[in-house]
């Protein structure tokens, strides 16, 4: 046969199989679809014994005190407007005391809407045992979320490496652990304001500044037995040794210090004081440690610590967000996921075969460790970008936020994944390819839909389409990343999930068009033109089509924190990043951080950067009031 | 020269219930089942626009006494009753229960755009807004409260204030509302606004019907639901969603990329 006849054959049969699979595609499409048209209801009934055996039945019924599979509230309208809130009548009383004392209005809930009129339900954070209400997650009530915001905000990172080769080279000094040991004593004391080059300096109280320090980040053995242990993040002690072995080979030798700016300073000024502060504090540390002088060096040094070797947590901000650095806005999503510390203790295995090992219950450990970390990229973007540095404080985006910290509807359906996926994946990932992952994606999404339609209470308690938004993006995009270990499978996952498996299953999103960034998601994630899209590691919200609503945040942080866990990497895009948050002396807990945001809310979290130093000490109501006795001096 | 075939829209994708339910909701040319009857008066209260039976307000001249520059698309355009008497823009805001809703936010969208004429709408999660010339409103809002799209249990007017959609329903089984515009008279048996749109108490009490019972609940839902028609068994319509997020992520910045393989 010639070769023009096999061709001929060849695309005949081809035709043929084409128009088989075509045909039997179309016959399965329609028997199923037939198959549905039918009266369920009836059916359904059945299943409703294995709806309570969930994790989210006992949830609802907690928070509720009703049947969580009943539509109707019996008792709304009827349960005391803002009275049923323990908090709410705090607010009360003290908006009257404030008003009294001032003699100016305060919170008065004789204005507006009455609040209330639904039940005011309390709030389960995670499934650490802490119930809160509502308004303890605000972020002005939470002083954990506040201490999220000042840590990340007051962490700069710096190389050392190139001021060390410049002493030694330009300088002729010698860099040895006793000279890098004295270096690091007096960052102690210059990170606090302390002075040293002049006698006659005004000082800050060290109280003020008790949580300004600075340690070393080094992925070499000896540098840190050279190092006292108080000046060093231990980064064997801190990880699973799989994972703090990949940290240090991906570190080497190199010397970062990782600088911790008082909080006090950033809350009176903003995340761009931090680089300058951090940059300052580090030169004169340089400068009396190695009796430094002239010029030519230390403008070298100030220029490495404030532009060529420095990590800022933030970059800027475009002039219609104008923002400094380190400012949430201007965080990548890849460190957003560095942040996060839930899988320290985790074994470094990629997910799929780690379930393969440990079967059902390591598959819900280690979804449990998505969920508790994305948590806090939802309050990162929800609460503070956009309910606070955005909109101005409005309460609307905390409660967005607190669907991803309460209800347990992400561990819920992450773990009935979970399960599934150890049964039946048996250790092998699944390939980046969207005609096959579509299908897994389709059942969790139809799984985390129908779960709001079967739990009334639920849907209640993620009361916007915000909320379910936010959850179904998270989920989507998690469970896309772990089993692929791709971050743009994930996001496409997610996007998907939103724009388009959401929305024309009930035909309705989020706020105004929630969704529109998920459509604009699609082509924008496999473009690496800068302006067109990036790698999903260097998205964040300071990105075009980015930061318009609520509910995004945790689906890209998820995406990315996701694929980490599940190619089994040590970090996202940065191990230095990832080590640094590691530190054990940071208030904010960033390995439990809704335990501590929890704990927050029962007053029970100690902040850094308090002022009471300073302060008189005087009844809380009379700091901030001008009083009588001041109105009589004459100025 | 080949004959040109008639463009036929093909509006929705699937071939159960639901799919058929919006495919008939938004085509223009298939009408909406009546439910009732409202009187314009009534919708006048509603909407709290306008005194009943006072005057339009105009922000505008009659278009036929302004002089204009010519524009194509003006002849082209012929425009609507309300902007040709210079109409005021006003709204109608409805929210819709998540629970088994006879209309969702972008199935009013997707029907409002195909049905009226005139409209620019917003979609909420739980809330549409629609506006238009004020006449042109009231009679578009004659339609959306009389047909099937508007069970007064579940889908309520609230021009303001809007949250509760996805709420538990009340003890008669009506959609939250927290400035309670409307209760279930339970002599009657209907729903009955005394308040209008924006939260006014009216002077008088308007029905809009009693709610619609289970089974045309059921029958009219336009949204899937796991215990009538559920979501996860959509072969065609999940087919259509996945490719057409494969088109974009693949073909989004080159279009030219796209194949009939895809």
């Amino acid at each position: 046969m010639t070769s023009k006849e096999e061709e001929l054959k060849k695309f005949v049969e081809e035709r043929k199989k084409k128009m088989e699979e075509e045909m039997v595609k179309d016959s399965t499409m329609s028997s199923r679809e037939v198959d549905y048209v039918r009266e369920l209801y009836r059916a359904s009934q059945k299943f409703i014994d294995i709806e309570k055996g969930r994790d989210i039945y006992q949830t609802m019924k907690e928070i509720w005190n009703a049947e969580p599979l009943y539509e109707v509230d019996e008792k709304m309208y009827h349960r005391g407007g803002y009275r049923q809130s323990t908090r709410k009548k705090e607010f009360v009383q003290a908006g009257r005391e404030v008003a009294q004392r001032r003699g100016i209005p305060s919170y008065n809930r004789a204005v507006g809407l009455p609040v209330g009129q639904r039940m005011l339900e309390p709030m389960p954070v995670g499934k650490w045992g802490i119930i809160i209400e509502q308004d303890d997650s605000h972020h002005m009530n939470n002083a954990a979320i506040q201490q999220l915001n000042d840590d990340i905000k007051r962490t700069v990172i710096m190389n050392l490496d190139l001021a060390h080769r410049m002493l030694q080279v330009r300088v002729g000094k010698e860099v040895t652990p006793e000279t890098l040991n004295l270096y690091m004593e007096t960052l102690q004391h210059t990170m606090g304001a302390g002075a040293v080059a002049q006698e006659h300096m005004n000082e800050v109280n060290p109280y003020l500044v008790k949580d300004a320090w600075a340690k070393i980040i080094t992925g070499s053995d000896e540098i840190m037995d050279g190092l006292e242990p108080e000046f060093y993040i231990h980064i064997d002690e801190l990880f699973h040794p799989d994972r703090a072995a990949a940290l240090k080979k991906a570190i080497g030798d190199s010397i970062w210090a990782v600088l911790r700016v008082p909080t006090l300073a950033v809350r009176m000024s903003d995340g761009e004081e931090a680089g300058r502060w951090a940059a300052m504090q580090n030169t004169m540390a340089f400068i009396s440690a190695y009796q430094l002088s002239g010029e030519h060096v230390i403008s070298d040094l100030a220029y490495a610590f404030k532009h060529a070797r420095v990590i800022h947590m933030g970059d800027k901000m475009w002039s219609s967000r104008a923002r400094g650095r380190n400012e949430i806005g201007g965080i990548p999503d890849g460190f957003i996921a560095d942040f996060m510390q839930c899988e320290r203790d985790m074994p470094m295995i990629p997910y799929v075969e780690y379930i393969q090992q440990e079967g059902d219950k390591g598959a819900r450990r280690m979804m449990g460790r998505l969920a508790e970390g994305i948590s806090m990229a939802a309050i990162l973007d929800n609460t503070l970008w956009l309910g606070f540095y955005m909109s101005g404080g409005i309460g609307f985006s905390n409660t967005v936020a607190t669907s991803a910290l309460s209800g347990g509807a992400n561990e819920d359906v992450l773990g009935e994944f979970s399960s599934l996926a150890s049964k039946y994946l048996r250790g092998k990932p699944i390939a980046t390819n969207w005609d096959i992952l579509k299908i897994l994606i389709n059942m969790i999404v139809t799984y985390v839909i129908e779960t709001y339609e079967k739990f009334p209470t639920l849907a209640e308690l993620h009361w916007g389409g915000a909320h379910k938004t936010s959850i179904m993006g998270t989920v989507a995009s998690g469970v896309g990343g772990m089993l692929t270990g791709s971050s743009t499978m994930g996001l496409w996952a997610g996007n998907y999930a939103i724009a388009y498996a959401m929305k024309e299953g009930w035909l309705r999103t989020g706020w105004a068009g929630q969704e529109i960034q998920d459509h604009l998601g699609l082509p924008y994630l496999c473009s690496y033109r800068p302006e067109e899209g990036n790698l999903t590691e260097l998205h964040g919200l300071n990105y075009p089509f980015h930061s318009y609503s609520a509910g995004h945040g945790n689906q890209r942080a998820s995406a990315n924190y996701g694929a980490m866990l599940g190619r089994g990497s040590a970090w996202v895009l940065s191990p230095v990043v990832k080590v640094a948050f590691a530190d054990p002396h940071l208030a904010f807990d960033f390995r439990r951080p809704r335990y501590a945001i929890g704990r927050a809310g029962l007053k029970e979290f100690a902040p850094d950067g308090e002022r009471t130093a300073i302060l008189p000490a005087c009844d809380i109501l009379d700091r901030g009031i001008l009083k009588e006795i001041d109105k009589e001096f004459p100025i | 020269m080949a004959e040109k075939s008639e463009y036929v829209p093909n509006v929705y994708p699937g071939k159960d219930e639901i799919s058929e339910r919006r495919r008939r909701l938004w085509d223009k040319n298939r009408s909406l089942l009546k439910y009732r009857n409202i009187a314009e008066d009534d919708i006048t209260e509603l909407l709290s626009h306008r005194s009943v039976r006072s005057a339009y307000v105009s922000v505008h001249p009659p278009l036929e006494e302004i002089i204009e520059p010519y524009d194509p698309i003006k002849h082209i355009v012929v425009p609507t009753a309300g902007a040709r008497a210079g109409d005021r823009i006003r709204f109608i805001q409805f929210s819709d229960s998540f629970h088994k809703p006879p209309i969702a936010p972008f199935g009013r969208a997707r029907l409002y755009l195909a049905r009226f004429r005139g409209v620019d709408t917003v979609v909420y999660s739980g809330r549409e807004l629609l506006e238009m010339r004020e006449r042109d409103l009231e009679k578009a809002t004659k339609t959306l409260l009389e047909t099937e799209i508007f069970n007064p249990a579940l889908d309520a007017l609230k021009g303001i204030t809007v949250h509760g959609h996805s709420l538990r329903l009340d003890e008669d089984g009506l959609m939250f509302d927290a400035r309670r515009r409307y209760i279930y008279d339970r002599e009657t048996g209907q729903v009955v606004y005394i308040k209008d749109q924006m939260g006014n108490v009216l002077d008088n009490p308007i029905p809009l019907g009693p709610p619609m019972p289970e089974d045309e609940v059921k029958k009219l839902c336009i949204t899937y639901s796991w215990d009538t028609q559920p979501y996860k068994a959509r072969t065609e319509l999940f087919e259509v969603m996945t490719r057409a997020a494969k088109l974009r992520v693949m073909g989004g910045f080159n279009p030219e990329s796209i194949n009939e393989k895809m």
